[in-house]
C-alpha cells in the first residue's frame, strides 16, 4: 500500500516544478469561465430567473463543472507511451499492480491540481463573479461523496481511452471525441436545466450528467433526498458497468501485448 | 536571386508532398484525426445552438448570423494550420532538437519551421466545418456575390491568418525564454479565441479593448461579419475597422517578426 | 605555417539555472520563491584545429563538451570570446557558413521517423542545393561505404540503431562538408556497428582530407580515428595534445603482477604500494617516474617468483581518472 502512496507523493511533487505554468492554468481556467458567464449574463438580460434557474445559479454551475474538469484531468496517453516507447513490460514486471500505480499517480496530480488550480479558481472566480455557498451541511456532505463517484466515472471512461492503445496506434482522437461528449453532455459547456428535451432524454442513458452535473445539483440543492438517493444508484451502477469493461479491455488487451511481443 | 526563389516554392512542395507521404501511412488514423477536429469545433457550435433554443438570440445576433461569424474563424484556422503548425507546435520542435537542426541548414529558419511542419487533420477538420456553416448560413444572411464583397472576403481572410499567425509566432519566441509554453498559448490563443467566437459586443469594455488593441481578434472575425451583416452593435466602433483587416495583419505580423528576430539570440538549446 | 582552419579564442558561455529543491517543502517554497543560479558551461576556453586534423573532444557529463560543440556549429551565441571557423564567424554568417559542416548528433536523429532513408536524402539535396552529379557521386560512395543498399529504401523506424546511425551520418555529409562534427555518434552501438562507423570515419579524415571534431565517451573511438586529443573539465580545456603524449605524461602508475611460489612476507620498497592478490600474486604499485621497474625487480630478486606481468595505464584508466577527479591535469 505505501508504494502506491510513493507513487501519489511522486505525481503531486513532479507537478510542483513548474511555477509560471500553474499560474497560467489558474487564469486559462478563470478565463474560460468568465466567457462563459459573460455570454450567460446577457441571455439573462434584466430576468430574475428563467425555468426557475437563476443566474447565480448558472455561475456555480460553471465555476464547479469547469474548474473540476481542469483538475480531474487525467492523461489519456499514459498506456500509449509506454507501449510506444516499448516500456510498457517493465510495468508489468514491478511487483505492483500497473493500473493502481495509473491511478496513484492520478490523484497525486489532480491533488495537486485540486489546491494549486481549483482552489484559487473558485476563490478568484466567487470574489468577481460570486458562487452560491452549498445550500446546507448535509448536502455538503451529499455533494462531496457524489463528486467521488463522478471522478471515479471520468477516471473509469479515461482508462478505457487509454486500454483502446492496445488496438490502435494512436488515442488521440477517441480520447478526442471522448472529451467533447463529456464537455457538452456534463453540464460543462451548457447547464443541463437548459438542454433541449430530447437531448435529455438521450443524456439519461448515458454516465455523462452524472460527472459533474448531478454533484452540482446536490451541492445546490435543487433536487430531494429521495432524488438524490436515486442518483447515487445510477453512479454505482455506472460504475460498475464501466469497471466490467475496464476489466474486459485490459485482459484482452494484455493478452494481445503478450502474443504481439510488445 | 531567381533561380533561388524557384527553389523555394520547389522545397515547398516537397516538404508538403514528405508530410503527405508520412500521414497516408496511417490512413484510418488520418481520417479519424480530422473528423474528430471536425467533432470538437462542431461541439462548441451545438452548445450555442442547444442554448438558442431557448434564448433566440445574444445581442440581436440570431444563430444563423452567428454561425457566420464562427465561420470567418473556421476558414482562416484551416488555411492557417496549412502554414503555421510548425509555430504552435513549436515549444516541441525546440524540446525534441529539430530545431537545433533548422540552425545547421543553409536556409531561413522560419522559412524551414512552417514549410516543414503542416497539420492537415486540423486543416481538414476546421476547413470542412468553415465551408458548412458558412454554406449554411451565407444565403441566411443575404449576402451578396459581387466581385467586390469576395475580393474583400479574400484580403480578410488572408489578414486574419497572418493575425493569428502573429500570436503563434510571439508565442514561439517566448519559447526562447521558457522551457514550458503550453499555458501561454492556451491563455493567449486557445482563450482568447474563445472569446471570439462571440460577437465581441456582449463582453465587458476591457475585453473590448483586448480583442480589438491588444490580442486584435475582433479583426479575424467580428469586423468582417459585419461588412455583410452590418448589425446594429456596430455602432460602438468606428466604421473604419470593418476594412481595415489585412492591415492590422500585416503590421502585427510585422511587429512579431522583429521580435522573433530579437528573442532568437536567446536561444539556449537547452541539450538532452 | 598553415593556417587553422577552426580559431577558437577564450570561448565563455554561462546559463542560468532554477535551482531545484527536495523535498515537499522545498518544492512548494520553489513555486513562489524560485531560485537560481549561475553555471559557466564553457569559460575560456581557446584552441586552433588545422584542415585536415581529426581531433578527439572529450569530457565528462556537463563538462562543456556540447555546449562548446554547439557554439561551433552556431547553434547558440557565444557570451564571450571570439570563433572563427573557415572564414565564416558561425553565429553571424550562419546560413552560409553552415554549408562549409556536416553535424551528426548520435541522440537526435535529423531522418523522418516514417519515411524511406532516400526521401530524407532527397530533401536534403534540396535543402542544400546538392547538384545532381555531386549528390550521385555521394550517394552511392556512402551507400556502398557504410553498406546501406539492405535498408535505404525501408522507412526509418524499422531501422536498426546502428543502421540509423549510420544513415544518419550520411545524411549529415551529403553536401561534402569540409568539417564534420561528430557528436558522440557511436553511443549505445555494439562492437560491430562502432568498428563500421570508426572505420568510415578515417576514411573521411585520411582519404577526404575532412577535418574532423569528434566527441563520445569511448576512448577506443578516439584511440581509433584521432592523433590530437582535447580534454574538458568544468568548462576548462585541461589538456590538448597527441593521445601518447597524455599517456607518457599522466601514466602516474605502473603495475607490476607477480605470482610467487609460496606466500612471502615482502619487505617494504620505499614509493611502492604493496597488495595482496588471489593465491600466491602480489601487485607492486608505482609512479614509473620516481621508481624503475628495475629497481623493484632486484628487490624482488631474492624471492621465488613463477610469473611476472606489467601493466601499463591505458588512456581509457587515465581519462576515467580525470573524470573522477583522482589525476589533476
Amino acid at each position: 500500500m505505501s508504494v502506491y502512496f510513493e507513487y501519489i507523493k511522486i505525481a503531486f511533487l513532479n507537478k510542483c516544478t513548474y511555477r509560471v505554468e500553474c499560474l497560467l492554468g489558474i487564469l486559462s481556467t478563470c478565463l474560460q469561465i468568465f466567457i462563459s458567464c459573460a455570454i450567460w449574463k446577457v441571455l439573462y438580460g434584466t430576468n430574475q430567473n428563467i425555468n426557475d434557474i437563476t443566474y447565480s445559479m448558472v455561475v456555480t454551475n460553471f465555476v464547479l463543472s469547469q474548474g473540476l474538469s481542469k483538475a480531474f484531468s487525467v492523461n489519456d496517453f499514459a498506456i500509449q507511451q509506454k507501449i510506444n516507447d516499448g516500456t510498457i513490460c517493465n510495468e508489468f514486471l514491478k511487483p505492483v499492480d500497473y493500473r493502481i500505480s495509473i491511478l496513484a499517480t492520478n490523484l497525486g496530480e489532480i491533488l495537486f491540481n485540486l489546491i494549486a488550480f481549483f482552489l484559487p479558481t473558485v476563490l478568484i472566480t466567487s470574489i468577481f463573479i460570486g458562487i452560491l455557498p452549498p445550500s446546507g451541511l448535509i448536502n455538503s456532505l451529499l455533494f462531496l461523496l457524489s463528486i467521488i463517484l463522478g471522478f471515479i466515472i471520468l477516471w473509469l471512461i479515461s482508462s478505457i481511452v487509454q486500454m483502446s492503445s492496445f488496438w490502435i496506434i494512436n488515442v488521440w482522437s477517441i480520447s478526442t471525441i471522448k472529451n467533447v461528449i463529456i464537455g457538452v453532455l456534463s453540464g460543462s459547456l451548457l447547464p443541463l436545466w437548459f438542454m433541449p428535451e430530447s437531448v435529455l432524454q438521450i443524456i439519461n442513458y448515458t454516465p455523462f450528467d452524472s460527472i459533474y452535473f448531478i454533484p452540482i445539483e446536490i451541492y445546490l440543492g435543487t433536487i430531494s433526498l429521495y432524488e438524490i438517493m436515486g442518483c447515487y444508484v445510477r453512479q454505482v451502477i455506472w460504475i460498475i458497468i464501466l469497471y466490467s469493461l475496464s476489466r474486459i479491455m485490459w485482459k484482452f488487451g494484455k493478452k494481445r501485448l503478450v502474443v504481439q511481443g510488445g | 536571386m531567381k533561380k533561388n526563389r524557384v527553389n523555394t516554392v520547389h522545397m515547398m512542395l516537397f516538404y508538403s508532398k514528405i508530410t503527405i507521404n508520412a500521414w497516408f501511412q496511417y490512413k484510418l488514423d488520418a481520417i479519424l484525426r480530422s473528423f474528430s477536429v471536425f467533432l470538437r469545433e462542431a461541439g462548441t457550435i451545438a452548445v450555442v445552438y442547444f442554448t438558442l433554443i431557448t434564448f433566440n438570440d445574444i445581442n440581436g445576433w440570431n444563430i444563423k448570423e452567428l454561425m457566420f461569424l464562427f465561420s470567418f474563424i473556421f476558414l482562416t484556422y484551416s488555411i492557417l494550420i496549412i502554414f503555421f503548425t510548425g509555430l504552435r507546435d513549436f515549444e516541441w520542435i525546440v524540446n525534441d532538437g529539430r530545431f537545433d537542426r533548422f540552425l545547421l541548414r543553409p536556409r531561413g529558419v522560419l522559412f524551414q519551421i512552417l514549410a516543414s511542419n503542416s497539420d492537415w487533420f486540423a486543416a481538414i477538420g476546421h476547413g470542412g466545418l468553415g465551408v458548412l456553416l458558412f454554406v449554411l448560413s451565407a444565403n441566411n444572411v443575404n449576402v451578396e456575390w459581387s466581385a467586390l464583397n469576395i475580393i474583400y472576403f479574400a484580403f480578410t481572410i488572408f489578414g486574419g491568418v497572418l493575425i493569428q499567425g502573429s500570436i503563434f509566432l510571439i508565442i514561439a519566441s517566448l519559447s526562447f525564454f521558457f522551457i514550458k509554453t503550453g499555458n501561454i498559448r492556451d491563455v493567449f490563443y486557445w482563450n482568447i479565441r474563445s472569446f471570439a467566437v462571440y460577437p465581441i459586443s456582449v463582453f465587458p469594455k476591457i475585453i473590448q479593448v483586448i480583442l480589438i488593441y491588444i490580442i486584435p481578434f475582433a479583426f479575424v472575425n467580428y469586423f468582417p461579419s459585419q461588412f455583410f451583416l452590418h448589425k446594429s452593435d456596430m455602432i460602438a466602433y468606428p466604421e473604419i475597422y470593418i476594412y481595415i483587416t489585412p492591415i492590422v495583419g500585416l503590421t502585427v505580423y510585422l511587429l512579431a517578426y522583429l521580435f522573433w528576430r530579437v528573442s532568437l539570440k536567446h536561444y539556449k538549446s537547452s541539450g538532452n | 605555417m598553415i593556417e587553422p582552419i577552426i580559431r577558437v579564442e577564450n570561448l565563455k558561455k554561462t546559463f542560468k539555472v532554477s535551482k531545484r529543491a527536495n523535498g515537499l517543502p522545498g518544492r512548494i517554497a520553489n513555486l513562489f520563491f524560485p531560485k537560481y543560479e549561475y553555471k559557466k558551461a564553457v569559460d575560456g576556453i581557446s584552441f586552433n584545429i588545422l584542415q585536415g586534423e581529426a581531433v578527439g573532444f572529450v569530457g565528462a557529463n556537463g563538462a562543456g563538451k556540447s555546449t562548446t560543440i554547439k557554439m561551433l556549429s552556431g547553434i547558440i551565441y557565444p557570451d564571450e570570446g571570439n570563433i572563427e571557423i573557415a572564414g565564416f564567424i558561425p553565429y553571424k554568417d550562419r546560413k552560409k557558413y553552415v554549408s562549409n559542416i556536416g553535424v551528426v548528433f548520435g541522440q537526435k536523429s535529423q531522418l523522418s521517423w516514417d519515411l524511406p532513408v532516400v526521401d530524407s536524402f532527397e530533401l536534403l539535396r534540396r535543402i542544400y542545393s546538392i547538384s545532381d552529379s555531386v549528390y550521385k557521386q555521394n550517394f552511392e560512395k556512402f551507400v556502398d561505404l557504410l553498406d546501406m543498399s539492405s535498408f535505404i529504401n525501408q522507412p526509418v523506424r524499422q531501422l536498426s540503431l546502428g543502421q540509423r546511425m549510420r544513415a544518419d551520418i550520411a545524411a549529415s555529409l551529403l553536401h561534402s562538408p569540409r568539417i564534420v562534427f561528430f557528436d558522440e555518434p557511436t553511443i549505445g552501438l555494439d562492437v560491430v556497428a562502432k568498428e563500421k562507423i570508426r572505420s568510415f570515419i578515417r576514411y573521411l579524415n585520411k582519404e577526404q582530407g575532412v577535418t574532423i571534431i569528434f566527441t563520445t565517451h569511448d576512448m577506443q573511438d578516439i584511440e581509433q580515428t584521432c592523433e590530437r586529443l582535447i580534454l574538458i573539465d568544468k568548462g576548462h580545456k585541461i589538456y590538448d595534445g597527441s593521445i601518447n603524449g597524455l599517456v607518457d605524461a599522466y601514466a602516474y602508475e605502473k603495475k607490476l603482477v607477480v605470482e610467487f611460489m609460496q606466500d612471502y612476507t615482502i619487505d617494504e620498497i620505499s614509493d611502492v604500494l604493496i597488495n595482496d592478490l588471489e593465491g600466491h600474486s602480489k601487485e607492486f604499485v608505482f609512479n614509473p617516474h620516481k621508481v624503475s621497474v628495475k629497481s623493484v625487480i632486484n628487490n624482488l630478486s631474492k624471492y621465488d617468483i613463477v610469473d611476472l606481468t606489467v601493466e601499463n595505464m591505458n588512456i581509457e584508466r587515465i581519462v576515467r581518472q580525470i573524470y573522477e577527479g583522482e589525476i589533476k591535469l
